[in-house]
């Protein structure tokens, strides 16, 4: 029973999120006050500026009004008037609501409607960056749930969870190996993986939506509201990854578009395995056989996405792409295998990374069987599949990390020895692999840029900017940048300190300093993993539906393909919905940091007492890197799409 | 004889309405030159408030280093009255990255034969927003319309060189692959060794 607990238990986590979201729905969202309206066009909240579907209206003097959430209209019910005088644009954004006074108004038109404003100043700041006043705020989680969380974790990292360890040390260890279940045992799905047209299928359907989201973004309507390429990119894909990731692994390497294009073009062919390529075949440069080129790319990706407003340029994204293909096709060219995928693809190390929690793994299936083979198939390729793209040697590869889950050597074992396992979350982090440095360094930038994505798009993130402008005088570029860098580095610096701490405790003289950093690193990998689902589901659950609207005319071009170009939905959650999901998201990564943690601690200490001791500082690291994603979850939030 | 041409002539002459100027929004049609119609004219119609704002720029896309006349025509919606204040035109250059900068204005302009004129000049091909600004029943009012000079966002330049790039990297990959194979076969036994 434990055994299948702990294989079912991811499922159960997403049972329990749909059921949330059903819940959520069937009780019609919110309860309001009032009949349902059945007028047509879209629908903004007068709170937050949100666009709302087909809700139920509260009435007010006979006028209807929409909502987001019970707090955007108790907000609207309690000063009706705040919301409908007409208020500077300027103003309201800094939380001020001063009516504009009679014979002082100031009004500029952006995009053919014109706001106003209550001086030429307030005038010229939005003239200045139009676009960022159409964000709507989304509320942050309430008060409640927010102190409810932080003594959740609190009593957990300090109380529960500490008290069930020791007593699970007091009895012994549960015996036995951690539960797998063989999914290729089910013939059909066996044989359609090693089927040659099942992954050119896969990939042709993606390389699809890549190829419109590049002529889209170049060709298109440049107004990103009226384009699919920003929306598609970076809400539906990016926002969707982290999911695709948690419950399957690498999936997205199998279908990837870059990788399609560059191994179609290098190896004239779409399926089976590759005669002779047009490459070089050379090796990549020693220097840089480890993850720090994809690192550096993804530094740069998150630099140009957030400092540039990428996400909200059409033509941007679609260069970005385009930019991807080109790495992974002169790649492909110059040399030997996929090694780009393996090096240097951002997409595919983050991916990689994030994957030692997902609950698939793609292995051997008997050691025995693997050291008695001598043709070596799965790394060296034969005639019915390609050699290992990743240079994994099946019967050593140990975590996920470097799988891109192509599945060749499923193709190419001659004694059916490979597996596609379900496993528990987080198997790889509780096995004691040897760690990486660039892989820890990776976790914890993770853990950084995860958070300095929420910071972005909160206004505490613009006072930051604005402290950093008048301290220094940079202009707002280098301020980005220099506030980007600062906050990369300060987990990093927190965390140091604390292992330094950690060592101290335990008085470990054994294990140097670096190794014990890099170990511990591991155990922050689920709290930037979750933090980054409960971000990208905010994006992902309340604005990916405008994709709807936007297939019936992806290009901008006023066309109605599918007659939903006019229509607006509503978001896939009502927003006390996505604040129970966010939570308990956090929540979920808390705990597994946790658990990893003390696995970590009870490899490097035999001795519990020093094991304990040396968790202690870690517990403050988890626990301080936890609250400060369930603080930026309770900020309001500038939704990118919004300004769309 | 005469008398019968004469008749059809003054029939002919009676057929023919009055030869009024041929006007496109403001661009008189002897304006365009021997590129026409090759050289459009940009035209922008936009509802603003109360009143209707029309733009046209000759030519419509500008080449760059050169200069276009930009006229502007606004009238109220309500009662089709021409405004006839002062009108002030600014134009930024909007790049792809980064904050908008002046390039020309704010220039102030009265109205001419029932619309402003403006000629501002365009070194750079680049994206430009044209801003043009008047106040009507003591309200200011603003609107920003698109003007391209040159191809600076045309993603064929672009996508010309790359496609070209990748030609050349091609050849370069066959050249060196061509190579490499020449001087395996010339060294006895160092294809079987490569195998080995």
């Amino acid at each position: 029973m434990r055994r299948f607990t702990a294989l079912a238990f991811p499922f159960l986590c997403a049972m329990l999120v749909v059921l949330v979201i059903v819940i959520g729905k069937s009780r019609g969202g919110l309860e309001l006050a009032g009949g349902r309206m059945a007028s047509p066009g879209p629908r903004i909240d007068p709170v937050c500026h949100m666009e709302v579907g087909d809700e139920t209206a509260t009435m007010l003097d006979g006028v209807p009004y929409f909502f987001c959430s019970p707090y955007c209209r108790d907000l609207f019910l309690k000063t009706p008037k705040r919301f409908l005088t007409e208020v500077c644009l300027v103003c309201r954004s800094q939380g001020k609501y001063t009516p504009i006074p009679e014979g002082e108004r100031f009004e500029a038109t952006w995009q053919g409607k014109t706001h106003a404003f209550c001086s030429a100043e307030h005038r010229q700041v939005f003239r200045d960056d139009p676009a960022g006043f159409f964000m709507h705020t989304m509320w942050g989680i309430p008060n409640w749930l927010y102190y409810t969380s932080v003594a959740f974790i609190l009593i957990v990292s300090f109380g529960v969870f500490e008290w069930l360890a020791a007593r699970e040390d007091r009895r012994g260890k549960a015996s036995g190996a951690p539960p797998r279940l063989n999914l290729l045992a089910f013939a059909p799905l066996h044989h359609a993986i090693i089927h040659p047209l099942t992954r050119f299928f896969a990939r042709a359907v993606v390389l699809a939506a890549f190829v419109l989201i590049i002529a889209a973004g170049l060709f298109g309507n440049q107004i990103p509201s009226k384009n699919i390429a920003p929306i598609l990119t970076w809400t539906v894909w990016w926002g969707g990854l982290v999911w695709l990731i948690l419950y399957f692994g690498k999936a997205w390497c199998y279908v990837c578009p870059w990788e399609s294009i560059a191994n179609w073009s290098e190896g004239l062919r779409f399926w089976g395995p590759k005669k002779e390529g047009l490459g070089l075949g050379l090796k990549w440069p020693r220097l840089m056989r480890n993850i720090w080129p994809a690192t550096l790319l993804f530094v740069a990706l998150t630099w140009v996405e957030l400092g540039f407003g990428v996400t909200m340029n059409p033509r941007a994204t679609a260069w970005l792409g385009l930019g991807m293909v080109g790495l992974a096709f002169v790649s492909a060219f110059l040399f030997d295998r996929e090694s780009f995928c393996r090096y240097g693809c951002l997409v595919g190390r983050i991916s990689g990374l994030y994957a030692l929690f997902s609950p698939v793994e793609v292995r051997a299936v008997d050691h025995d069987t693997c050291r008695a083979c001598r043709s070596k198939a799965c790394f060296k390729g034969s005639e019915k599949g390609d050699p290992c793209p990743t240079f994994q040697y099946l019967p050593g590869m140990e975590q996920n990390t470097y799988c891109i889950s192509c599945m060749e050597c499923l193709k190419t074992c001659d004694r059916d020895n490979v597996a596609l396992r379900l496993r528990p979350w987080a198997s790889d982090l509780a096995a004691r692999y040897r760690p990486r440095s660039d892989e820890a360094y990776l976790a914890l930038l993770m853990l950084s840029l995860a958070g300095f994505h929420g910071l972005t798009m909160t206004g505490a993130w613009r006072e930051i900017l604005d402290a950093i402008q008048s301290f220094t005088g940079l202009g707002e570029t280098l301020a980005f940048t220099l506030g980007m860098a600062g906050l990369m580095v300060m987990p990093g610096l927190i965390y140091a300190v604390l292992v330094a701490l950690s060592r101290w405790m335990a008085q470990e003289h054994e294990t140097g300093y670096r190794a014990y950093f890099i170990r511990y690193a591991y155990a922050m990998l689920p709290i930037a993993l979750f933090y980054h689902l409960a971000h990208n589901s905010e994006h992902l659950l309340m604005e990916g539906q405008k994709v709807l609207a936007l297939l019936s005319d992806p290009f901008g071009w006023e066309w109605d393909l599918f007659g939903t170009a006019e229509k607006t939905f509503a978001p896939l959650v009502d927003l006390p919905t996505l604040w129970l999901i966010q939570v308990l998201f956090v929540m979920i990564g808390h705990v597994y940091s946790l658990w990893i943690a003390r696995r970590i601690a009870s490899a490097l200490f035999q001795d519990p007492k020093r094991a304990f001791r040396s968790q202690v500082p870690m517990l403050i690291a988890m626990v301080l890197f936890s609250l400060v994603s369930l603080w930026l979850l309770k900020q309001p939030m500038e939704m990118r799409t919004s300004a769309m | 004889m005469k008398w019968r041409a004469a008749f059809l002539a003054l029939c002919f002459a009676a057929c023919v309405g009055t030869a009024w100027g041929h006007h496109i929004l403001g661009i008189p049609h002897y304006a365009y030159d021997k590129d026409y119609p090759q050289t459009p004219v940009l035209t922008y119609r936009v509802d603003m408030g109360p009143h209707e704002i029309k733009m046209t720029s000759y030519p419509g896309r500008p080449e760059p280093g050169g200069s276009c006349s930009l006229h502007v025509y606004i009238r109220r919606l309500d009662t089709g009255e021409s405004f006839d204040d002062t009108v002030t035109m600014t134009v930024l250059k909007d790049p792809m990255i980064g904050r908008d900068t002046v390039v020309y204005g704010p220039m102030k302009a009265q109205l001419e034969e029932s619309i402003y004129k403006f000629y501002p000049q365009f070194k750079e091909e680049a994206n430009y927003l044209v801003r043009i600004a008047f106040e009507a029943e003591d309200a200011p009012w603003i609107i920003d319309l698109p003007m391209v000079v040159g191809h600076p966002g045309s993603p064929w330049t672009v996508l010309g060189s790359v496609a070209a790039a990748t030609v050349v990297f091609l050849i370069v990959v066959r050249a060196i692959r061509i190579k490499k194979r020449r001087r395996m076969a010339k060294t006895p036994g160092a294809g079987q060794e490569a195998r080995s």
